[in-house]
């Protein structure tokens, strides 16, 4: 999506609920955070960091299915817990996203919980996919500072994906 | 009609949710979801599909196909809803009956619903390995369980089932051995490590443990073992919950997509196998899976009925479009129960105005009000492409059914008026699909105020252009133009002067200079069209600069103009298309109502063998038009026929000339930037700046041809006074041309030989053969008969009183006819009277003459006959030759009237010999197959048919006079004179029938001087049977509607009932009986409008008299305190006593009828059967207030006899609390607190404490005396008056003392 499509589309959802053109309103903010505030109305958002949901979390298994269980399960409560205010519209911003493509977390639970008044959108710094190591690693070491990156944007597609880290 | 804004008709509704995701819509909002599901017939119909097989109590597998937001989710959510059946109120929300009396049939059905969503589940899990299954187990299957508080009972995913197999299967000695491996490999106990990493962790190292030792668990592996143990727990589980499973998958395609390897997706289908047909075949498990996705069923698991794979569900196919239409109306409005007469009103108008709700019974006009049908063809249309269809037309119609300008309208949501969305103009049209033609739509909305349209056109022209941009979005791969008629519709235009349709041309005419409307002929369409350079208009300013000086190619180029047809014009009209330089035309022309042929030529150069005389063969004009490029050197001498007109175009004025050149400058530049020519992007842009002005430069053109010729001059032999201007100034090539030889003709025919001015219309060739038939058929149609009263008089051929009966008399033309056969002594040749009657001074078409001559021979006045050619075709009625060669008085009944058959006809001769078999002639018109013989044989057999005959028609005679007698009675008129000339001839007739044919003969020619006057009878009798057929209906149509009384206010309806009343008139049906059938469908509208106004009435007056009747509630009880306080008689006289009538009069008055409005058909009888309510009944409100004020004054009047200062004194004696309490409600004349104390046992206590003051109540009527006596008073009369009042008063008191002597206290009740 481009841009200047994603700021209108905050703009218009900022004043109504808009139904969905293509899939849910579930999105990838490829870029910074402080740019992706910059656009959003005031009161509109909430904000979800998924590093502090795990720091809070009573166990944390070292099986990644567990893992990814465990964490999926912490999720749904989160949201379950912040159900969008009647008659007016939210957005909720999602850092910390490394951790669902580490732990391979299904989506699914933004997917229920977007609607025509409710969005989600991750946040993917773009100087986290394009961080490179200043010194080789051992070729043992595969390194992908894009991972996290494909895991979503093969999840949302390109319809969903906003930022210039994808070219 | 007043139609209600649609505030007032509908019901809004909130937002409908159309953005639902599965499982929060079932288990959160099941209610909402089943109670607001719209079952149409194919939905009811799939719907219906899937409950039956789980009704059986069999496995099935069902796939759900939708298009993206075609509401399949919603599906999903009632279906599960309902399948689960977990809470039987939810069946109870669903307001289908069809579908409703599956509850029952479903009440022994309890299957354990599995729901996932696979959206956000796809792809990504390919990396982990999780498959189809592992997702279904996981977050299908456990979330389900615990939901249903069963996690602990069933073993889901395979890990639980090694658990359970150490925890229940094993020995001691393995349970130790396998905790000491655990506690080696992780340094924690294996409760331990299952509770922090899961089940799974532990079971993959108890599956270890066992490989390492060659331990073989016994754990479900396989798919189909996996799911048929789970089966086998959920349904077995004690108490029994369960008899089966219920697993929806919804949201397949992505998933489909992401694992599109063939591997993964044959493991897929697999599960999907497994469900649906596996476990239900091979091991009778009732599994009833749903798979919904937007792609159809893998081949693999297609399954084309009941007992296979997959059943195909497609929702909202192409086929079922109306479904669409139905669900968006009621997800978004309600419709006001109580108004439907309203809207009711609203169909009316739209049938009586618009075509498409001709098309619609009013069910389905209801099914989709208030929108126009077409808004629905275009929103789907528009939403169909990369947008979620049905999701976004729902909240489109939803925006614009509570737009504030949409309620405040009192007209259906039309096309345009969808562009009040936010949700289609701010989030749909700019996506990419309609960005550009949407930006061209802005710029034609800007520009459209620039064209200085009419204020009053300009509403208009906004509709148009909206309505022609959202149809061009909707086909916009194929564009479709809207024809003028679709687009009058589309916008709901009327007109009180034009036809809708060019009231929008009229507009669109207007517009047309904007690039984005393109309008053409009858149609229009919207270009998404963008502005280009002035470079192009310059270039082509330059192009019109070098020709516009040259004025013999400009002349040239628009004499050619002339002549363009709509294939070259693309379907605009040049003046002359129809014609070729030079070459004469056969045309016809109207002139006197009769039809004339002649010549029409257009020509650039004058030739002289067209000054020449008409030809001799029925043509009777020549009309020369020559273009400008023609020498005006012709002089009227040259004309040597008073019949020939030759007109001459003006000189090119400059508006012309500069039309010309625009076309010719056109024409060169679009040949200098012919493909092939010139190249590249610039030459491109010009050839499409050059195909978008064609048609309006070509129009320019073509529109100063009639202008030219107005201008011009018209040249006839004597000199003629024909106005070029008015002529060309008429509309059509017809109208040109019947102003031109109208006074042609009118000068060269100056003597017609008939009462042209008396033809009802046009006297066509065909219209001939009916004044034919009309007079001489056997059997003449409806239309023959009119012929003959429409033309019959003018051609001198019936008298006026009798138009549709043949009495020549006075015919010129036979007149002529006969004049120049007796010139000719008995023997005249034909073409010799076509040549006399046809040419000047006369002027009769060929056809005329023809039917002339027939009806010449048909008088016999002198008796003639027409001796045909030897080879003639003429041919009789039933098809067959002509007998013979000539046409007799009694075979031109038989012949087969055709226009052109005078060329068959040689001679005009005077009949020889007598006419014979008088009685065959009669006969026939008792019984048509009579025919005239020799044969004795053959007599006697006829004249025995004709007794037959004439006993059948004795006995219709008979039912039909007593049937039209019932009707004359009802009617109250008698017969027209005709009727009852024919019944009486006729039934003395028949009287002749079983008495041979001699007597016939006598019987018959004492009635009937001719065997025409017998038909004429036996016609009019055969309408009068027809009419007695129908006297019941008519009795039962006039009754009903004498029976009707209407209000002041419903005028059209008084209008119309007097224009039907009207119409049952028994001269008229006898006359035509074919009518009533007009005259019912007459009354079947009006009783449709009149049983609308009626259930209006029926429900507004008893919705009133429900409230007066609660109004008259509190009655009783004061009429009840009146009725005690009446019976004190120490207070005076009663009060009020009609008071108790009037009530229960009103009462009885007030009662509301029960019957709903809605039944009320009024099929029978005009009123309501349970009430009889007049539509001009009014409610008793005045009376009821009035009794209500008059019960209330009457209380009053007895509280103020109780307040007063004696009474209460006497009162406040008593020291019983009640009196007291009695005496302070008195004093504060609480009506209400009054009523409520009163009874009898206080009223009594009163009685009894009066009476011991032994006060003596005397009426008197001195105020009145006093009254009478001081009409009026000054103030020096004072003393006077009041000593003569206070006498009165006196003599009044010695009065009451002396009638009550008895008594201690006196008491005067003054009035």
């Amino acid at each position: 999506m481009e841009l200047d499509d994603f700021k209108s589309l905050l703009a218009r959802f900022a004043q109504r609920p808009v139904p969905p053109i293509a899939g849910r309103h579930v999105y990838l903010w490829h870029g910074e955070l402080p740019a992706l505030h910059a656009l959003l109305p005031p009161g509109l958002s909430i904000h979800l960091d998924l590093g502090e949901l795990a720091r809070s979390l009573p166990r944390t298994p070292l099986a990644v299915d567990e893992a990814r269980r465990v964490l999926q399960a912490a999720i749904q409560a989160w949201l379950d817990n912040h159900p969008p205010p009647v008659g007016s519209q939210r957005v909720v911003v999602v850092t910390g996203t490394a951790l669902l493509a580490r732990y391979r977390v299904p989506l699914n639970a933004f997917y229920n919980w977007a609607g025509e008044a409710q969005m989600a959108v991750f946040v993917l710094p773009v100087y986290e996919t394009a961080f490179r190591p200043q010194r080789p690693l051992p070729p043992y070491v595969d390194f992908n500072p894009r991972a996290t990156l494909d895991y979503l944007h093969t999840k949302l597609g390109d319809q969903a994906t906003i930022g210039a880290g994808m070219q | 009609m007043t139609l209600l804004p649609l505030a007032d008709l509908i019901v809004q509704k909130p937002r409908p949710q159309t953005t639902l995701s599965l499982l929060p819509a079932l288990h959160s909002h099941a209610r909402e979801m089943v109670e607001t599901y719209v079952f149409t017939d194919t939905i009811r119909h799939y719907t219906a599909e899937i409950l039956d097989a789980v009704a059986t109590g069999s496995g099935q597998g069902f796939w759900v196909q939708a298009e993206y937001g075609a509401g399949k989710t919603h599906f999903l959510v009632v279906l599960a809803a309902l399948l689960a059946n977990d809470h039987a109120d939810l069946w109870s929300l669903v307001k289908d009956e069809q579908v409703g009396i599956y509850r029952r049939r479903l009440q022994q059905s309890h299957l354990f619903p599995v729901v996932v969503s696979l959206r956000g589940m796809g792809d990504a899990d390919t990396l982990t390995g999780r498959s189809l299954l592992d997702v279904l187990l996981e977050d299908g299957f456990e979330p389900a369980l615990q939901r249903a508080n069963l996690e602990d009972r069933v073993q889901v995913v395979a890990a639980e089932d090694y658990i359970v197999w150490l925890e229940e299967q094993t020995s001691t000695a393995i349970r130790n051995d396998v905790e000491a491996f655990v506690s080696h490999k992780t340094g924690r106990g294996s409760r331990a490590f299952r509770e922090e990493e899961g089940a799974s962790a532990l079971a993959r190292l108890i599956a270890e443990y066992c490989q390492q030792n060659a331990i073989g668990p016994k754990i479900a592996a396989s798919v189909k073992d996996r799911l048929a143990h789970i089966y086998r727990q959920i349904t077995g589980l004690q108490p029994a919950r369960y008899n089966g499973l219920l697993v929806m998958i919804d949201e397949y395609e992505g998933w489909e997509k992401a694992h599109a390897s063939p591997a993964a997706r044959s493991h897929d289908e697999d599960v999907l196998e497994t469900l649906a047909y596996l476990l239900p075949r091979d091991l009778g498990c009732q599994v009833v899976t749903v798979v919904a996705s937007q792609s159809a069923i893998p081949a693999k698991l297609l399954g084309g009925q009941a007992g296979d794979r997959f059943v195909p569900i497609p929702l909202l196919a192409s086929t079922n479009e109306r479904d669409y239409d139905v669900i968006a109306s009621r997800r978004v409005r309600g419709l006001r129960e109580d108004r439907l007469p309203e809207i009711s009103d609203h169909f009316l108008y739209c049938q009586q105005n618009f075509e498409f709700a001709r098309n619609l019974s009013e069910a389905e006009f209801r099914d989709i009000f208030p929108f126009q049908p077409r808004c629905f063809e275009i929103v789907r249309k528009v939403t169909a492409r990369d947008l979620p269809t049905a999701r976004s037309g729902i909240t489109i119609f939803h925006e614009v059914v509570s737009h504030p300008a949409t309620l405040q309208r009192d007209m259906l949501v039309r096309a345009a008026d969808l562009l009040h969305s936010p949700h289609l103009v701010d989030d749909c049209l700019p996506t990419p699909e309609y960005r550009e033609a949407y930006a061209a739509y802005k710029v034609a909305r800007e520009a459209l105020p620039t064209l200085e349209l009419d204020a009053g056109d300009l509403p208009l022209a906004n509709a148009i252009l909206d309505t022609l941009f959202l149809w061009h979005l909707a086909y916009k791969e194929h564009p479709r133009p809207m024809s003028l008629v679709d687009l009058a519709q589309a916008t709901l235009t009327t007109s009180d002067y034009l036809r809708a349709e060019d009231n929008v041309a009229y507009v669109l005419g207007q517009m047309q200079s904007l690039r984005q409307v393109e309008f053409e002929g009858q149609q229009a369409s919207f270009v998404p069209a963008g502005e280009e350079g002035a470079s192009v208009v310059t270039l082509f300013n330059d192009y019109r600069r070098r020709v516009q000086d040259d004025s013999y190619r400009l002349s040239a180029i628009w004499s050619d103009s002339l002549f363009l047809s709509p294939q070259e014009t693309r379907g605009q009209h040049a003046l002359f298309s129809n014609f070729t330089p030079d070459e004469a035309l056969t045309r016809r022309t109207e002139h006197r109502n009769l039809e004339y042929v002649g010549q029409m030529i257009v020509a650039s150069r004058w030739q002289v063998d067209w000054g020449l005389p008409l030809p001799k063969d029925d043509s009777h004009f020549r009309l020369v038009i020559l273009t400008s490029e023609a020498a005006q050197s012709l002089k009227p001498e040259d004309l040597q026929d008073p019949r020939i007109a030759v007109v001459f175009s003006a000189p090119l004025s400059d508006e012309t000339a500069r039309a010309a050149a625009d076309w010719l400058a056109w024409q060169q530049m679009s040949d200098d930037y012919a493909e092939g020519k010139r190249t590249g992007r610039e030459a491109e842009a010009v050839r499409e700046w050059l195909a978008g002005q064609r048609n309006a430069l070509l129009q320019r053109l073509l529109e100063t041809q009639r202008r030219q010729y107005q201008s011009g001059r018209v040249v006839t032999r004597d000199g003629l006074a024909i106005n070029a201007r008015e002529a060309f100034g008429q509309p059509g090539e017809d109208r040109l041309l019947a102003a031109i030889a109208a006074p042609l003709l009118a000068a060269a025919y100056p003597q017609l030989p008939l009462n042209w001015d008396q033809l009802a219309r046009t006297l066509r060739p065909a219209e001939a053969g009916r004044v034919f038939n009309g007079y001489f058929s056997r059997s003449p149609g409806t239309a023959d008969s009119a012929a003959t009263r429409n033309f019959g008089v003018a051609l001198s051929l019936s008298h006026p009183e009798k138009p549709g009966y043949f009495s020549p008399q006075q015919a010129h033309a036979l007149d002529i006819i006969g004049e120049m056969l007796r010139e000719r002594k008995g023997d005249l040749p034909v073409w010799k009277v076509l040549e006399t009657l046809s040419a000047p001074p006369y002027g009769l078409p060929y056809v005329l003459i023809q039917f002339y001559l027939l009806a010449f021979v048909r008088r016999g006045d002198p008796r003639a006959e027409i001796v045909l050619k030897r080879d003639h075709q003429i041919k009789t009625a039933s098809r067959q030759p002509f007998p013979g060669q000539r046409i007799t008085a009694g075979n031109v009944v038989d012949l087969d009237f055709k226009p052109g058959q005078e060329r068959y006809f040689d001679v005009l001769v005077e009949a020889a010999g007598p006419s014979w078999n008088d009685t065959v002639a009669y006969g026939r018109e008792v019984l048509a197959e009579l025919h005239a013989t020799t044969d004795p044989a053959e007599v006697e057999a006829q004249a025995q048919r004709l007794d037959a005959a004439l006993a059948h028609l004795a006995e219709e005679w008979e039912n039909a006079s007593r049937n039209l007698e019932i009707l004359r009675q009802r009617l109250g008129a008698p017969l027209p004179d005709a009727a009852r000339d024919a019944l009486q001839g006729l039934g003395q007739l028949a009287t002749a029938g079983g008495a041979g044919y001699q007597r016939f003969y006598e019987q018959v020619g004492g009635l009937y001087a001719t065997p025409d006057a017998l038909r004429d009878q036996q016609r009019t009798f055969a309408r009068l049977k027809e009419l007695a057929g129908l006297s019941a209906e008519i009795i039962a149509a006039r009754d009903y509607l004498s029976d009707i009384q209407l209000r002041p206010a419903d005028q059209q309806l008084t209008l119309d009932r007097m224009a039907i009343l009207g119409q049952i008139d028994l001269a008229n049906l006898a006359s035509q009986p074919g009518q009533w059938l007009s005259i019912r469908a007459e009354l079947e509208r009006f009783r449709a409008r009149y049983r609308n106004a009626y259930q209006k009435h029926h429900r507004d007056f008893h919705a009133a008299l429900g409230e007066l009747y609660e109004a008259l509630a509190e009655a009783p009880r004061r009429l009840r305190a009146l009725e005690l306080l009446n019976g004190i008689q120490e207070l005076g006289g009663p009060v009020g006593e009609d008071l108790a009538r009037r009530y229960r009069t009103l009462q009885d008055r007030a009662q509301p009828c029960a019957v709903p409005f809605a039944a009320l058909t009024l099929e029978a009888t005009p009123v309501c059967e349970q009430c009889r309510l007049a539509l001009t009944a009014e409610s008793p409100k005045t009376e009821v207030n009035a009794s209500l004020r008059d019960l209330d004054k009457a209380l009053l009047t007895q509280q103020r006899r109780l307040a007063s200062e004696a009474i209460r004194r006497v009162l406040a004696r008593s020291h019983e609390d009640a009196i007291a309490t009695f005496v302070q409600v008195v004093q504060t004349t609480n009506l209400a607190a009054l009523v409520d104390l009163l009874n009898d046992d206080l009223v009594t206590f009163i009685q009894v404490l009066l009476a011991e003051e032994e006060v003596a109540i005397s009426e008197s009527d001195l105020l009145q005396r006093f009254a009478a006596a001081y009409p009026t008073l000054e103030e020096a009369d004072l003393p006077k008056a009041l000593r003569e009042f206070e006498g009165m008063l006196r003599a009044a008191f010695d009065e009451a003392r002396q009638a009550n002597p008895e008594k201690k206290t006196v008491r005067l009740t003054l009035r």
